[in-house]
């Protein structure tokens, strides 16, 4: 090796340390650093951590590179705690520096991290929070508010309208006869969660042609049903649909229904977020149905597959599957604002989520979980609801597992009428 | 069997109580005409349970002076050892004793349990505490509740420990109504349970001396009663009847940290209409509140379930403030 | 059979008892007098085990038992019909009785107390199923002294038997504790009616402000001035 070729490969040596260790002088990368929300410590820990696994997991198929930017994670700990979790995201934006956030839980830690991202207008995507309150404050004071760009989650209502549709579906398909006619009977817990998805479950019913014979709600923690159980059932309707978020309220409905000899069909909405409810409410949860996000697609379930080798855990879709998909977007917000723009700032990225994002132009179709994630100018701050949209499919429990009874287009097997 | 007689003739004298069980005959009637007869059978059942909780909490109070927020919280202790040796028994599951075996481990883990925190806490109590002792002790089983809720939390977690039923059979029918095993199970439990309380507390020699402490406390030491060994066992006996209570509803109440919350809260209506420390009366109220709560529920709405109860309460104490009964076993305190 | 030996007690900070010494002697109807408030009731329950004693010793047959628990007072053969009578009024007559008996084992044993009781007290035998917060006075007073027979005491301390009851219901109480004592049971009396009392019993103490300030036999006890100005004169 000759002296002079000697030189120049220890001055590129020398530049290139200068480049890695100067950081933000270099030419070559810079670093955009992005909040990921989560509720890493406190009672439901175990959510963050699936967030925290996916947000990585999506974080390296891009190989924590947009363009010449490396991304570099911030995880914003809410805490499950609306106090905690404000001055988290103020620490993320003022001292760790974030320029866009991404993903949070509870809408209680969403409402009070809403104006911390309005102050210093950095644009917050796909917070999961999903209460009504949350879309009021955005629609309140949207100048401020509006920097909580889009919700990861519908208000819970707007949702629940495909049961309606679905038992439509079964009519229409031959699969199901009502067996006393379109008959609904309304249950669930006196809460307003209970009573706003169950009012949106009867609407729907009710514009479909449906009588609603009787609404019957109870204390959260009731566990002795036999008085509504034996209600319904001199009542006979075809279908009885309602909530609980109580596990043991839940699991002592559904089963005290079998033994009271309901011979309705059961929509319990909810009943799949309850950890092996199949413990507790056992073979009378066969024909129950429900709606849960299922990883249903061939990269759904290879995407399970890595996780549980990487994590040594079960992924639930509505955690770990939508917050890997919501990361997943909001990367490919990044990589449009880049190509928009020539660089990632808060406010290039704001502008992105007001002109594209929620217009409707900017969509996410390479999810695990929804076909296509979508906003409109109706819509927003909820993703747009629908078939080939943001939809929870209706599933129907064997054995404890759900199969996808509808839509027709991602169904797993059919709708089975109680006997 | 005179003096069963002679008790009852007592309760029954006064005006207010025969008509307000009067009302309550005329309200099961009303609701099995107007609702069915399920009505009657749901609050046989359910009745039957609030009635062996509310007794360890009348028996409590009669004998301790001791308004035990704690008791909730041994129903969970029931719950929670039902469901470990339930699944310990795994092996054997399907077997008819299996449930049997299950229930009264968890009756000698409450009974054992209960007899530690005595000696631990209210026999200390008793011999430092002269006044006030029925606001210490209600502070201090508020603070034993809390631990034990804890407790459960950081062994245990919060998760849900429950099973789907002791006996998986097809449900029977009685008075066209089907009643799943596991309740008919249940209500044979309540109904031997509280016989056999009964036949303990009226008959034998040991209920006899709980009685005497209860009704005259130097009184029993004159006679020979080591009163202190006798309110161990008063406190035993009833955790021992709440964790009976929470392992046979097992099937219902899914062991978690804070599944005592509902019982206790019934508990205490019931005994606070029964009369304080009436252990008779508690059982009787148990069956009032639950045929309320199943009306109730039928004719106005289950989220009114714990309402009504209450709202009569309130007025019954307005009428009688010692409760529908009195207090029949007169308490320690009010010595 | 018992010896107090220079007894205090009394309730928190107050001293009712000051160094007070007396001596029953097998077989003895000993007498306490002393007007309200001397401590009589204080010394009973001293001995009995239902008030902690400050200072000073109570021997039974030898051994102290000052401080010892009640029930285990009771258990050594010494029973105590107080000023309260602390029946067991939610409980039958017999019952009650039943009680009396807690730490007799002997099912025999009992059966004879029971009818000893009985046959002292034969208006017992009739209200056997009645309850005890529904007797009358006097009743009740017959139950208090049945129940603590039931136990089979060597000693028996009785506080006030005369205590509201009509002269001739209290005669009747004192000729059954007379014939008590002739049967050869110890007794040990508390009372305030001296006249009736120093007719019956052989020795006497008086109390005043927690002291003794006289004893001696009912004899020179009913002679004494001082007895005689104070209590037998106010008396008659
Ligand atoms: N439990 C108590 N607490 C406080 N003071 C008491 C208590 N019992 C008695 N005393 C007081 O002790 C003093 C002596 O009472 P004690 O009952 O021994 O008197 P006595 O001689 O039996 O009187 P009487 O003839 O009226 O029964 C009285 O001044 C009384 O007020
Ligand atoms: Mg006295």
């Amino acid at each position: 090796m000759s002296r002079g070729r000697l030189v120049v490969v220890a001055l590129a040596a020398l530049s290139l340390m200068a480049v890695s260790c100067g950081g933000t002088s270099g030419t070559t990368q810079q670093e955009f650093k992005l909040g990921i929300g989560g509720p890493y410590t406190g009672p439901v820990a175990k959510t963050g951590a699936e967030f925290q696994h996916a947000a990585t997991m999506a974080l390296e198929k891009v190989n924590y590179k947009i363009g010449n930017y490396k991304i570099t994670p911030v995880w914003v700990d809410e805490a499950s705690d609306p106090a905690k979790a404000s001055s988290a995201l103020e620490d993320a934006i003022v001292g760790k520096g974030i320029q866009m956030g991404c993903l949070n839980w509870h809408s209680s830690d969403a409402v009070a991290m809403m104006p911390v991202a309005g102050r210093h207008k950095v644009p917050y995507f796909f917070g999961m929070g999903a209460t009504g309150v949350v879309n009021d404050n955005f629609n309140k004071d949207r100048a401020v508010n509006g920097y909580w760009m889009a919700k990861g989650w519908p208000t819970p209502q707007k949702l629940a309208t495909p049961y309606g549709d679905a038992i439509q579906a079964f009519i229409d398909g031959g699969s199901y006869t009502p067996k006393h006619g379109k008959t609904v009977a309304i249950w669930g817990e006196d809460t307003d969660w209970g009573h706003s998805l169950t009012g949106a479950i009867k609407d729907k019913f009710t514009s479909l042609g449906w009588t609603v014979v009787d609404s019957q709600f109870f204390k959260i923690d009731a566990t002795d049903h036999h008085t509504i159980l034996n209600k319904f059932k001199s009542e006979q309707p075809s279908i009885i649909a309602g909530t609980s978020t109580a596990p043991e309220t839940m699991s002592a409905f559904i089963k005290q229904a079998k033994e009271v000899g309901l011979d309705s069909v059961l929509i319990a909405d909810g009943l799949g977020y309850v950890g092996d409810f199949y413990k507790l409410v056992g073979s009378a949860s066969d024909g129950v149905l429900d709606m849960q996000p299922l990883f249903a697609s061939p990269a759904a379930q290879q995407f399970v597959s890595t996780y549980k080798s990487r994590f040594g855990s079960e992924p639930s879709p509505s955690a770990a599957g939508l917050a890997y998909d919501w990361t997943g977007f909001c990367l490919k917000i990044l990589k449009r604002t880049l190509d928009k723009y020539g660089s990632l700032t808060s406010d290039n990225i704001y502008k992105v989520g007001r002109d594209e994002l929620w217009t409707g132009q900017l969509t996410y179709t390479d999810g695990i979980i929804m076909n296509e994630y979508k906003f409109s100018p109706d819509s927003i701050p909820d993703p747009v609801i629908g078939k080939g949209e943001y939809i929870f499919p209706v599933i129907q429990y064997k054995g404890g597992t759900g199969q996808i009874v509808f839509p027709p287009d991602v169904k797993q097997t059919n709708f089975t009428a109680p006997a | 069997m005179s003096l069963a007689v002679q008790r009852l003739s007592r309760e029954f004298r006064s005006p207010v109580t025969t008509g307000l069980i009067a009302g309550v005959l005329a309200l099961a009637i009303f609701g099995v005409v107007r609702g069915g007869t399920f009505i009657l059978v749901d609050s046989l059942v359910t009745g039957a349970i609030w009635a062996l909780v509310a007794a360890g909490l009348a028996l409590t109070f009669g004998v301790m002076g001791v308004p035990n927020f704690a008791q909730g919280e041994f129903f969970m202790v029931g719950t929670l050892s039902g469901y470990l040796v339930y699944t310990a028994l795994s092996g054997v599951q399907g077997r008819p004793y299996v449930p049997f075996v299950t229930i009264l481990m968890a009756l000698v883990v409450g009974f054992v349990l209960g007899a530690l925190v005595d000696l631990a806490v209210f026999s200390q109590m008793r011999r430092r505490i002269r006044e006030g002792w029925v606001m210490n002790t209600f502070v201090v089983t508020v603070g034993i509740s809390v631990v034990m809720i804890n407790a459960h939390q950081l062994i245990w977690g919060t998760d849900y420990k429950g099973i789907v039923a002791y006996f998986d059979g097809p449900p029977i029918h009685v008075l066209g109504v089907s009643v799943a095993l596991d309740r008919v199970f249940a209500i044979s439990v309540a109904a031997v349970s509280i016989a056999g309380l009964w036949w303990l507390l009226s008959y034998s020699r040991i209920g006899r001396a709980i009685r005497a402490v209860s009704q005259d406390e130097p009184g029993a030491l004159m006679v020979g009663i080591n009163v202190g060994r006798m309110r161990t066992l008063t406190f035993a006996i009833s955790s021992g009847l709440a964790a009976l209570a929470g392992a046979t509803l097992l099937f219902q109440f899914p062991s978690f940290p804070f599944v005592g919350v509902k019982p206790l809260y019934v508990a205490w209506t019931v005994v606070i209409l029964a009369g304080l420390g009436n252990v008779g009366g508690a059982v009787v109220a148990g069956f009032i509140i639950a045929l309320l709560e199943a009306n109730t529920g039928f004719f106005i709405g289950s989220a009114w379930e714990d309402v009504v109860p209450f709202a009569l309460i309130v007025l019954i104490l307005a009428v009688r403030p010692t409760g529908l009964f009195g207090r029949a076993v007169r308490s320690v305190w009010e010595q | 059979m018992l010896r107090v030996t220079e007894l205090d007690a009394g309730y928190g900070f107050l001293r009712v008892v000051h160094g007070i010494s007396l001596q029953v002697n097998q077989g003895e109807l000993v007498a306490l007098l002393g007007p309200n408030g001397a401590g009589k009731s204080t010394t009973l329950k001293c001995i009995a085990g239902l008030v902690r004693p400050w200072k000073g010793d109570i021997a039974f047959r030898g051994h102290s038992i000052g401080g010892l628990r009640g029930d285990l007072v009771n258990g050594l053969g010494i029973g105590l019909v107080s000023e309260s009578l602390n029946l067991f009024t939610g409980m039958t007559v017999y019952e009650n009785l039943l009680m009396g008996a807690y730490s007799v084992p002997e099912a025999e044993k009992r059966r004879r107390s029971l009818d000893f009781v009985f046959s002292l007290f034969p208006r017992l035998a009739e209200r056997r199923p009645q309850l005890a917060g529904t007797l009358s006075g006097g009743e009740r007073k017959m139950l208090a002294i049945g129940r603590a027979l039931m136990g089979g005491p060597s000693l028996l301390l009785v506080d006030e038997p005369s205590l509201g009851l009509a002269p001739k219901l209290t005669q009747q109480v004192f000729d059954a504790l007379r014939k008590l004592s002739d049967d050869g049971l110890t007794i040990l009396l508390v009372e305030q009616n001296v006249t009736a009392t120093l007719e019956m019993v052989d020795r006497a103490y008086v109390l005043e402000q927690g002291e003794i300030v006289l004893e001696g036999s009912a004899q020179k006890l009913s002679e004494s001035e001082h007895v005689k100005d104070v209590y037998l004169g106010v008396m008659a």
